[in-house]
Formats: structure tokens, C-alpha cells, sequence
């Protein structure tokens, strides 16, 4: 069918953009705000478009208790942590639950997968008196096991899959042309699923980029605070001024850009990891 | 130019659209619906569960009690209760997903 340019076509992409437009607003609110001056951000009514572009909410929230650099080493720490757990525990379990025959393996997997359905909200209770006698609150390694926790089994579900769809040609060749069992691992099987390892730690960095009521459970020590952490703290605290809005709108959008820019840079991976684990 | 092929439209979509996407329509909604069980970060910073708790999501009640109250018992019974809520929401969309795969 020919493509004819009626006027259906223009309302489909004008209702388009209006629901872009409302759900950019708040981002292009916070970002607006993040650049005014404390006069402007804390002015009724506010304003809408900065009049003066200041950079002082972000010399505030540089300066803020601890001290930004502290808290994005901590959000930091905490994913990369997360991302390399995650790996380290999926690749090796996802690896032999795809090619190991190991009696019951459909079994161990979903039995794996089950963890899905117990939301951890449910557990943080126990989890927070496990971590308090193994001196593992107000610890980053906490926090990153209990995201690594979170991210498990969607990792291990992604990372299986893809190990399946190595074709097993690939790895008889490589043994027959005396490839160790840790060879043909690392250097065929590793390489071919690059893409579902990227996928694997993208979802794991945003996680525990974003994730607040494990670290507000984890971490109550200022110092071991996380950006979210902070910036809630940031929001509850009233000083003689009220809340500092544009500190806090400073501090948001400073904790979207890795977000936005990991999916950004990784966006051609991550959909052909996801396609590789599912069409299997 | 639209307004007369729009009663050809609707029926398409209520007799074929609908009800050959219900099930995953009906799976989108269950994963929303645990989604916001689950919710707790709006509730924690926007209201903070006043005026007199009455904006608390059960997530948010689970924390207020299990930490700042320090009642335990109470909200690892109630923790209890939102995994068993989750359950049954889980196990509905886990058959979903069987029936709609074959």
C-alpha cells in the first residue's frame, strides 16, 4: 500500500510529540532549575525559563556536608561493585546451566529464577540484622550485595540464554584444536555474548545507580550515603531558608547524566542482547 | 476524511485488536500492578506517609515500622504479607506467560 499523507498522519505525530513534551517536562523543569540562582529557584511563583545561568547550585551541592565527589564515589563504587559481582557469579553459573550435564539443570535454573518472584522489599528487614552482625552496614560491599541480590536472576536469565545460542560447532572446533574447557570459555564463548554482557551490566549500573530503600536500609552514616540518599536528605532537611531547591535540582541532574549516557553509548548492545537471549 | 472510516476502526479494534492482545494487556497491567505494590521512593520523599501516615504505601509502612518504630515482629509479619500479596500476582502472570507463548 502506497504511503499517503492524510491528515491522521499528522495528528498521530502531533499527539506524539504533546505526551514527549509532558514527559520531558519535568526532566527540562530540573535542569532549568538546576542553573538558576537561589533567589530565582526559591522565588513564588517560579519562573520558568532561567533568567541568569548560574552555576552556583552546583558549587553548593560540590560543598554539600561530605562533599559531592564523596557521595558519586560511594553511587560509584556501589554499581561498579554491583556490576562486577553480578558477572562474576552469572557468566560461570549461566556457562555450565548452558552446556554442563548436570542432572536437573532445567530445575536448578528456574528454581534460580524464583528468586523473581520474592520482592526484596519483603526482605530487607532480615537482610539489614544478617549485614549488622557481619559488620556489613555502612559498607559499599553491602550495598553492592544487596543489588547484586536484586539484579541476579534477570542477569543469570539474560546470560544463560545467550551462552545456549553459542552454536556448538564453534566451541567442538575450537577443543579439537586443543582449546582448554577455560580457553574455549574465554575466548570463544566470552566474545560471542558480548553483547548480553553488556546488557547485563548496563541494567545492573542503573539499578544501583537509583536504588534508595536498600541504601537508605543499609547506610545511615552520612559519609556512606549515596547520591539518592543525599539528595532525600537534601529535601527533608529545612534550614532557615527552606529546602535549597536548586541544590537539589542541581544534585538531579547530575545523577541522570551516567544513566542517559551508558545507555546512550551501549544502546546498540543492549537491544541486540536482549534480542540474542530472547529469540533462542 | 477520518470521521467516516472511524465505526470501521472501532470495530477492528473491539472485535479483532482487543481480543487477541487481552492476555498480554492483562500482563502489562500485572506487572504494573506489583510495580506499584512495590512502590516506595515517591512515597518516602513526596509525603513522607503524612498527614498522620495516611499517604503510607505498604512498602513505606514495612520501613517505618521495621526502623524508625523498631517494631521487628511487626514488620517482618507484614513483610510477610506483601511477599505472599506479590505471590499471587506472580503466580497469575507466570501462567499468563505459559498460555501466551504456545
Amino acid at each position: 500500500m502506497p504511503r499517503r499523507y492524510d491528515g491522521r498522519q499528522f495528528l498521530v505525530g502531533a499527539v506524539c510529540m504533546a505526551i514527549c513534551a509532558v514527559m520531558l517536562a519535568p526532566l527540562v523543569v530540573s535542569i532549568s532549575a538546576s542553573l538558576k540562582t537561589a533567589s530565582e529557584a526559591a522565588a513564588i511563583p517560579p519562573t520558568y525559563f532561567t533568567h541568569h545561568v548560574s552555576f552556583e547550585s552546583y558549587q553548593r551541592l560540590w560543598n554539600y556536608q561530605a562533599g559531592l565527589p564523596t557521595y558519586l564515589m560511594n553511587s560509584g563504587g556501589a554499581a561498579f561493585l554491583t556490576i562486577a559481582f553480578c558477572l562474576l557469579m552469572t557468566i560461570p553459573a549461566g556457562y555450565a546451566l548452558a552446556r554442563f550435564p548436570i542432572a536437573g539443570k532445567e530445575f536448578i535454573f528456574v528454581y534460580l529464577l524464583l528468586a523473581l518472584i520474592v520482592p526484596y522489599q519483603s526482605l530487607l528487614t532480615p537482610i539489614f540484622f544478617m549485614f549488622a552482625q557481619w559488620h556489613l552496614t555502612n559498607t559499599l560491599v553491602g550495598l553492592a550485595i544487596v543489588h547484586t541480590t536484586i539484579q541476579i536472576p534477570f542477569s543469570l536469565y539474560i546470560i544463560r540464554n545467550s551462552f545456549e545460542a553459542v552454536p556448538r560447532e564453534i566451541e567442538e572446533a575450537a577443543v579439537i584444536d586443543g582449546a582448554s574447557l577455560f580457553q574455549v570459555l574465554t575466548r570463544i564463548c566470552l566474545p560471542a555474548i558480548r553483547p548480553a554482557i553488556v546488557t547485563v551490566a548496563l541494567f545492573a549500573f542503573i539499578t544501583s545507580w537509583n536504588e534508595f530503600l536498600g541504601a537508605l536500609v543499609i547506610m545511615n552514616r552520612g559519609v556512606t550515603f549515596t547520591l539518592p540518599l543525599v539528595l532525600a536528605n537534601a529535601r527533608q532537611e529545612t534550614s532557615i531558608g527552606g529546602t535549597d531547591w536548586g541544590m537539589l535540582q542541581a544534585g538531579i541532574t547530575i545523577s541522570i547524566i551516567p544513566c542517559v549516557l551508558f545507555y546512550l553509548l551501549l544502546q546498540k548492545y543492549y537491544v541486540s542482547g536482549f534480542t540474542s537471549g530472547a529469540v533462542k | 476524511m477520518a470521521f467516516p472510516c472511524f465505526r470501521e476502526w472501532r470495530q477492528r479494534v473491539v472485535r479483532i485488536t482487543l481480543p487477541l492482545t487481552y492476555k498480554t494487556i492483562l500482563l502489562v497491567t500485572l506487572v504494573s500492578v506489583i510495580g506499584s505494590l512495590l512502590a516506595f521512593d515517591q512515597f518516602f520523599l513526596m509525603t513522607a506517609g503524612q498527614p498522620f501516615n495516611r499517604t503510607a504505601s505498604l512498602v513505606f509502612w514495612i520501613y517505618l515500622n521495621s526502623f524508625p518504630y523498631l517494631k521487628l515482629g511487626y514488620g517482618a509479619a507484614l513483610s510477610l504479607l506483601l511477599a505472599a500479596m506479590v505471590l499471587v500476582f506472580t503466580i497469575v502472570q507466570l501462567i499468563l506467560t505459559q498460555r501466551s507463548r504456545t
